[in-house]
């Protein structure tokens, strides 16, 4: 095994990760997959050339804009837009009256008209769409909307929504489904452990805070639309435009623009914005376009779930663990949008990866008239993470135990059955990452230097945390029948080539993944290979792209479509190099054959050509059938895992709360780093969202409306907050497959490739949650630990008074 | 209200008479840092814009006396003024740790202290200084002290045809012996509005406080000076007990509330903290300089 190993942050610049790689495989790439390289979009995303929906026009452009509820909960008797409609320069005014299709943007459950038609159920809830020959006019005539609507009482508390008697949001109740884990006898298992450790945390809603805010262009043509936009997820725009507008599939089309950031936040959300501009195109005949600003954007887009999780953790005095009981409540808002099936993954993933035999967990998603609930980086995983390595940690402080040696004493291995049942086939790295991170922080030398800190007084605190998850990666079996995924390649006579897939770069870096995964499996250069924006119309359904599947399922997709390339490819090559077809190596540009023949790879396209093949491929991957019960939450409920173990050191300024992050490492097994550059890239932005999430950002809601919607008041983390960032990773390369009986299989992605996009972030709060609570010496369970909250804590023992200057004391 | 107008001043004289003629719904304009925002946002209104920043008054001059900072001059300018930094320091921290590099480069101090938020970062050193504020209407100059300028939160003492020309903080004579802090508390690590801020000056005349200004920020409507706690400074030594003393009086002399950024009871404890920061620091330089300055009186024996 080889290993590399890299920091990052302000002050470390251009060292390299730690890499653990097996030394052979035989799907050992040998190209470029692996190697150091730039990002396919670095230098148009640097030079300006790249153009976001912002920069696009279009002739008799159109611009919109919402009227919303100004109430959280009301009934709304009347809206009149005959004043709106007489305002100079508005083309077309829209109300639930006017769409064509269904009057539904909700995206599993149709709980969610677009337009309100009788009743309002928070802030953000639009009630008339305005068309105008330029923004400020649209905005004008939004004011002047007449809207006749009697106030209702509102729920803002998951608590108080499920009381008898709470406002009711929908008619049918507040309470929108369950789920569960129940495997073994987890009340017995608490009454008879040795310790129970319990806590009721606190994780709060998230900004995605993307560069770029929410944006589309919708543009008619005669019974049709076709729709530009920055969004993850084009199929489901696709759909959501189709049934508003009640046309076919085959008339919607809907292109990807370069997308500014994504993080979830434009996963489920970008129909919303898409529907009001196709209603408008639609309505005017003319194009439209609707941007956000930033205040518009925070105010209405999704974010991440606010949960209360209520957790019991039993164990022996020795420190085995022997059950959990787990209560989690999922604030939807108004509306379920994803809510259920970022509650599943929740529910799946509350225990974390320690073989824990006795097991109840429940999980209620609820209605309020709060902000809404989508999906985010981590998709509910970050939530029960901060419980469970908040329950890790306090248990290993009650019994004196160190925190990384009682999470390896409890680790999932190779044949160990988790929560939900599954006895897991190996490789299992979990016990890897912990042994890389300790090894990164040098843990024990740390935790030493750290205590001698403390010990000494004076005006900081030192911590130490430890976070760890088990990433399922990408869709839960309960959303299986998405996961097909394709690709569409083509050859052209000089030797470039086009790729398509039917997956998004928002950013992560999609595009260089794929574009390396075809030069490798093509053998040419990745500078050869142009990989085009994700339009609906030339790739299938390729489901959402989401839960860290894009590496796997679309390089898989894009990896077969490039070996029936490659297939026809071949009788060219061997006409040329005048051998036979196993003789032949494509790499790097060039055909070789026997001896030292080669022809570079532009004149075996040029020959193929000339032959008449079929120099277009399209690729599909699925993943095979995963068993899963949802009345049990027992089975199968993911192809693969990925596992991660990361550790924060963190300072608390006693003189004011403030908590910086001083240090951070990362062990990440990520199967197989296709653009490393990438992955470290990756990390380091997920392990900073997560501090962020952790200690600054915190949305502040009354009644239901965001009053700090906006970058001054919202606090996303700066470079100045970002420490230094160390990764190790372990790269296991194997594409796996059914092996070992009586276990799953663990299908991951080209090369042995897992998805890092979520991992990254995921026990990112808890390590640093976990650290704060050290240097403090008291368990803190609520983000954000914004320095007035740890203020409370200190001051509560009067921890500030220490000198502050060690001088003048004396 | 759309801006409909923008009129740009070539000069102090031009910019002062258009100033005094401006029609009601007229704003000034400089860094527009604040305004750019307020206008977007409707927290401020205008239908026309004077805009200042040609107008010749962004000079920083430093004679014996004192440094005269023109209203326009950049905060970006006033952090590399090596007079400031030598004279000032608790200004120069305040206008080198203010927003961001971006910011600083357009944000000017006129537009730092008549946008008279009660968390501006340049206001607390200013108070801490003591500085005039010279407002000019027509041809007619008055001098402004910096503490009797603002009245409430984006209020202040000018009127319309009031403009903000130049700001003037005196020197300290050497033999004065002052000493200054700037500290500021935002909830990240930079491009942050100040929770809380503090500024504090300091002359010690024969180990006994002479003089002391401690001025806070984002704590009442205005930023405010700490009266009890400088009176109960004035005449003592700076033991432990005297700075404790009056960081628990500075508590008494803030009126902070709760907002979006924190709450007041946080506000109050920092505020005591930050004092007793400043002061035991100042405690700690004096102590060094002397000791300093002792070794080297005994080495020169």
């Amino acid at each position: 095994m080889t290993a590399r190993k890299r920091s990052s942050g302000a002050r470390a610049r251009g060292r390299r990760p730690r890499r653990v790689v097996p030394a052979r495989s035989a799907l050992a790439p040998t190209g470029v997959v692996g190697r150091p390289g730039l990002r396919v979009d670095a230098l148009a995303k640097v030079d300006g050339s790249a153009r976001y929906i912002d920069d696009l026009r279009f002739p008799d452009l159109l611009y919109a804009a919402v009227r919303t509820s100004d109430l959280p909960h009301a009934e709304v008797l009347r809206i009149d837009v005959t004043d709106a409609q007489q305002v100079p320069g508005v083309v077309a005014v829209a109300t639930f009256r006017d769409v064509p299709g269904q009057n539904q943007v909700g995206c599993v459950r149709p709980d969610q008209p677009l337009l309100v038609e009788t009743r309002a159920r928070w802030v953000g809830d639009r009630i008339a769409l305005i068309a105008a020959t330029d923004p400020a006019t649209a905005k004008a005539a939004a004011r002047v909307v007449k809207v006749d609507a009697v106030p209702l009482p509102g729920v803002f508390d998951v608590e108080q929504a499920l009381a008898t008697g709470a406002p009711a949001v929908h008619t049918g109740g507040n309470l929108i489904e369950e789920f569960c884990i129940e495997r073994g006898d987890a009340e017995l298992a608490l009454r008879q452990a040795d310790v129970v450790v319990e806590h009721r945390y606190l994780a709060p809603w998230q900004e995605h805070a993307y560069l770029e805010p929410q944006g589309v262009i919708a543009v008619p043509e005669r019974g049709s639309m076709t729709i530009y936009g920055s969004m993850q997820c084009p199929f489901y725009v696709q759909s959501a435009v189709a049934r508003l507008l009640g046309l076919p599939l085959s008339r919607v089309r809907v292109v990807q623009t370069v997308t500014g950031g994504a993080f979830g936040g434009k996963e489920d959300y970008p129909s919303e914005p898409a529907c009001c501009a196709a209603l408008l195109a639609h309505k005017s005949g003319r194009p439209v376009k609707f941007v956000y600003n930033r205040e518009q954007d925070i105010q209405w887009s999704t974010k991440r779930h606010r949960m209360v999780i209520q957790h019991r953790l039993a164990a022996r005095r020795d420190g085995t663990l022997l059950g959990a009981e787990i209560e989690i409540l999922v604030d939807a808002g108004a509306y379920c949008g994803l809510t259920g099936i970022v509650a599943e993954r929740a529910n799946t993933s509350s225990v974390g990866p320690y073989l824990v035999p006795n097991v109840r967990v429940r999980t209620r998603t609820i209605y309020t008239n709060n902000p809404f609930g989508g999906a985010f980086r981590g998709f509910g995983a970050p939530q029960v993470t901060l419980a469970h390595e908040g329950q890790l940690d306090a248990l290993a402080e009650r019994l004196g135990r160190d925190p990384l040696d009682l999470r390896r004493q409890n680790a999932l291995r190779p044949y160990a059955v988790a929560a939900w049942g599954e006895k897991l086939a190996p490789p299992v790295e979990y016990l890897e990452t912990l042994a890389a991170a300790e090894r990164l922080s040098g843990w024990s030398a740390l935790r030493r230097q750290v205590e001698a800190h403390n010990r000494a007084g004076g005006r900081t605190r030192l911590g130490l945390g430890v976070g760890c998850c088990m990433y399922g990666s990408c869709l839960h079996a309960g959303g299986q029948h998405l996961e097909g995924s394709g690709a569409l390649l083509q050859v052209h006579r000089d030797g470039s080539v086009s790729a398509a897939i039917g997956l998004t770069e928002m950013g992560q870096g999609a595009a260089t993944v794929v574009a390396r995964v075809a030069a490798e499996v093509l053998g040419v250069a990745v500078d050869q290979v142009e990989v085009l924006p994700t339009d609906t119309a030339l790739v299938p359904d390729s489901g959402p792209t989401v839960a860290s599947r894009t590496t796997p399922m679309a390089g898989h997709a894009v990896a077969n479509a490039a070996r029936q390339l490659r297939a026809q490819l071949l009788p060219a090559a061997t006409g040329l190099l005048r051998c036979r077809a196993n003789q032949v190596e494509l790499s790097g540009g060039w055909a070789r054959g026997p001896g030292r023949k080669k022809v570079a790879f532009a004149d075996v396209a040029a020959a193929a050509f000339q032959a008449k093949a079929h120099l277009a491929a399209s690729g599909w991957y699925a993943p095979p059938r995963k068993q899963f019960d949802r009345a049990t939450g027992l089975g199968q409920p993911y192809s693969a895992y990925a596992y991660a173990t990361q550790i924060a050191l963190c300072e608390v300024d006693l003189a004011t709360g403030v908590a910086r992050v001083k240090k951070f490492f990362c062990a990440h097994d990520v199967g197989r780093a296709i653009f490393p550059d990438g992955v470290c890239g990756q990390i380091e932005g997920g392990a900073v969202q997560g501090m962020g999430y952790a200690l600054t950002e915190r949305l502040v809601v009354r009644d239901g409306r965001i009053l700090n919607a906006n970058f001054t008041d919202y606090l996303i983390p700066t470079i100045e907050d970002a420490p230094e960032v160390a990764i190790a990773l372990i790269e296991s390369g194997d594409e796996g497959g059914d092996k070992g009986r009586g276990t799953a299989s663990q299908a991951k992605g080209p090369f042995g490739a897992k998805g890092i996009g979520e991992p990254s972030l995921i026990p990112a709060p808890a390590a640093v949650a976990n650290a704060v609570s050290h240097a403090l010496g008291a368990r803190l369970t609520e983000l954000p630990l914004l320095p007035d909250v740890i203020m409370a804590e200190i001051a509560r023992r009067n921890l500030d008074n220490v000198p502050f200057v060690e001088s003048a004391a004396t | 209200m759309f801006v409909q107008s923008v009129v740009r001043a070539r000069s102090e004289v031009e910019a002062a008479w258009l100033v005094y003629e401006g029609k009601p719904a007229t704003r000034l304009i400089a860094g527009g840092t604040d305004l750019m925002l307020q206008l977007r946002r409707g927290q401020r209104q205008a239908l026309a814009l004077i805009d200042l920043r040609r107008s010749g008054m962004d000079h920083i001059l430093e004679n014996e006396h004192a440094i005269c900072i023109g209203a326009t001059a950049t905060v970006a300018a006033l952090a590399q003024h090596p007079g400031i930094r030598a004279h000032f320091p608790a200004l120069h921290t305040a206008a080198a740790t203010l927003a961001s590099q971006q910011i600083r480069n357009l944000a000017t101090i006129g537009g730092n202290i008549c946008n008279a938020s009660p968390a501006a970062d340049l206001v607390t050193p200013l108070l801490a200084y003591d500085a005039v504020l010279r407002v000019r209407r027509g041809d007619d100059v008055r001098e402004v002290p910096v503490d009797r300028f603002f009245t409430g939160p984006g209020q202040h003492v000018l009127t319309q045809q009031d403009l903000l020309v130049e700001v003037v903080v005196s020197k300290p004579l050497p033999s004065e012996g002052e000493r200054s802090r700037f500290l500021k508390l935002g909830f990240r690590g930079a491009q942050v509005i100040a929770v809380v801020n503090a500024a504090v000056s300091l002359r010690l005349r024969r180990g006994l406080v002479a003089e002391t200004h401690i001025a806070l920020g984002a704590v009442a409507p205005t930023a405010v000076r700490a009266i009890s706690a400088e009176r109960l400074l004035r005449g003592e030594k700076l033991t432990p007990e005297a700075i404790a003393a009056a960081a628990e009086a500075a508590v008494d002399d803030i009126s902070p509330i709760d907002d979006v950024r924190s709450t007041a009871g946080y506000r109050r404890r920092v505020v005591r903290n930050f004092v007793r920061l400043a002061l035991e620091e100042i405690a700690a330089q004096v102590a060094a300089e002397t000791a300093h300055g002792s070794q080297r009186s005994r080495s020169r024996a």
